[in-house]
């Protein structure tokens, strides 16, 4: 191990290169994609096949609360460039919300958005199905609208996905207590940065183990190419738009509505967890203080069929961490059975 | 080189953390802080609304547009945004529904056409019969060209 005023001299001459915008263009994504659809700030990207052998493409939704690229950070760990080696794959990125868009409701997206997105990609491939990939609240987006849309998912993969929000852990007993009608009389939208504040507030020592962690595997370049790559993750935040953040925290973490099967659209339809068909895998982090295991409990109603994993990493951890690969092919071969 | 003293660092470390982190820990998981904490975060917004209301009225004394109004302005370019590419999906659907009713149709008079040029020959002795020439059974016999141009003329 390197002495300790070397590792200090490292990571000055980083930020000092960070200061200098020698990382300002560092790429988001790393996988070549093309955008195929936009409407408003919503883009649909096109990840196209290395080697096709699957003809179903696969609908990635993110989350809303993050940029898409968590997915696609390194070669190594992305999620992207693995499943887009035998099927095409298309991502919904929502952009960077502004004032504009503070009065859409959360069905806009859940439903709306996406099926803008299915709709795209069903006309440019022929077919009637797609399967689909949720990560964090982009997977009870996705989980939503296939209960919306039961015909148009053949399989669904929720990773790291609450839909119980009875009891949410840390994150809902903030959730529970915000003063949800003050702030939409106040804000257009959530600030990404605050949202990212109030992230690591939650988990206080995070940032010390993550500079230990540091201090401690600075030694690899995998690792300092993938610290890199999150550090610019992290300091990418989005807003969430302010009508759609009063929903999430009032009708999903407050009121529980999905669970419940309660839950209507902004046009009316109910949210019924009945209705869906697609067979779906659920993907846990044992150690996820977002979407604890509790929170990732079927409604009831709902009587597809379904396939829950477990893995002992965090809510991060599963997409680039050491479990990440397992992670990969465990999906990979339920979407191709 | 220089060097901290990393052992003496480490222990420091150990210790802080495992004093400090675990009683921070506690604090942000307890359920009284997090009331009081919404209940600070109700006073910014209460007062961030009240700091914007008044903005927006000094600006309205002036007859200038407020923030509100610009933001009201683009929301509703977002509603006329989001319908038009309802409509255009609507036409486009209907665009091609229509053209695959129309496939579905051609395909069907292709079929028919087909059926009839295979009846044809089996239609053939159904003619009526005069004597002993075949008569076509075509109810209508088109007028000859030259009483067309009479008549035409007389009107």
């Amino acid at each position: 191990m390197k002495p300790f005023g070397e590792v200090i001299d490292f990571s000055l001459e980083k930020i000092f290169r960070m200061v200098a915008g020698e990382y300002a263009d560092y790429p988001r994504g790393v996988t070549p994609n093309e955008e195929v659809y936009q409407a408003g700030r919503i883009r649909l990207l096109k990840f196209p096949a290395r080697n096709p052998s699957s003809h179903l493409p696969l609908v990635i939704v993110p989350s809303l609360i993050n940029r898409w690229y968590i997915l696609d950070l390194t070669p190594d760990t992305s999620f992207i460039s693995y499943f887009s080696e035998n099927r095409d794959c298309y991502l919904i990125d929502w952009g960077y919300a502004g004032c504009e868009s503070a009065h859409l409701e959360l069905s806009h997206y859940y439903h709306q958005s996406i099926r803008r997105a299915v709709r795209q990609v069903r006309r440019a491939t022929g077919l009637g199905q797609v399967d689909m990939l949720g990560y964090c609240i982009g997977g009870t987006m996705a989980y939503m609208f296939s209960c919306l849309e039961p015909d148009m998912i053949r399989k669904l993969v929720l990773l790291t996905s609450p839909l119980d929000f009875a009891e949410a852990g840390v994150l809902g007993m903030y959730a529970k207590d915000f003063p949800a009608d003050d702030f939409i009389d106040a804000m257009d939208y959530m600030p990404g940065w605050l949202l990212a504040s109030s992230f690591n507030f939650i988990q206080p020592m995070g940032i010390v183990q993550k500079a230990e962690k540091f201090y401690q595997k600075y030694d690899s370049e995998n690792f300092r190419e993938l610290y890199i790559a999150m550090e610019r993750w992290i300091a990418d935040p989005v807003n969430f738009p302010a009508r759609s953040y009063h929903d999430l925290l009032t009708r999903l973490y407050k009121n529980n509505e999905l669970f419940g099967g309660k839950l209507v659209t902004a046009e009316g339809r109910p949210v019924d967890p009945s209705c869906r068909k697609a067979e779906c895998m659920m993907v846990n982090a044992e150690h996820d203080h977002i979407a604890p295991a509790a929170t990732t409990r079927f409604p009831d109603a709902d009587r597809a069929p379904r396939k829950i994993m477990n893995y002992s990493t965090g809510h991060i951890g599963i997409t680039v961490g050491k479990y990440g690969i397992k992670v990969r092919e465990d999906i990979r071969n339920f979407l191709e059975v | 080189m220089f060097n901290f003293g990393e052992d003496y660092m480490k222990q420091f470390y150990d210790n802080w953390q495992q004093a400090f982190g675990g009683q921070l820990e506690k604090m942000v998981n307890d359920q009284e802080f997090i009331s009081q904490m919404a209940k600070a975060i109700a006073a910014t917004m209460t007062g961030k609304s009240m700091a914007s209301k008044t903005m927006n009225e000094a600006m309205s004394m002036m007859n200038l547009p407020t923030k509100d109004d610009i933001v009201l302005i683009q929301q509703k370019l977002t509603d006329i945004e989001e319908r038009l590419i309802d409509h255009s999906e609507f036409v486009e659907d209907s665009v091609e529904e229509c053209r695959a009713e129309l496939k579905k149709l051609q395909d069907r008079i292709q079929v028919l056409e087909k059926s009839c040029v295979e009846k044809k020959p089996a239609s053939a002795p159904r003619v009526k019969t005069v004597g002993k020439k075949p008569v076509k059974a075509s109810p209508v016999k088109p007028a000859k060209k030259s009483e067309q141009v009479s008549k035409k003329s007389k009107a």
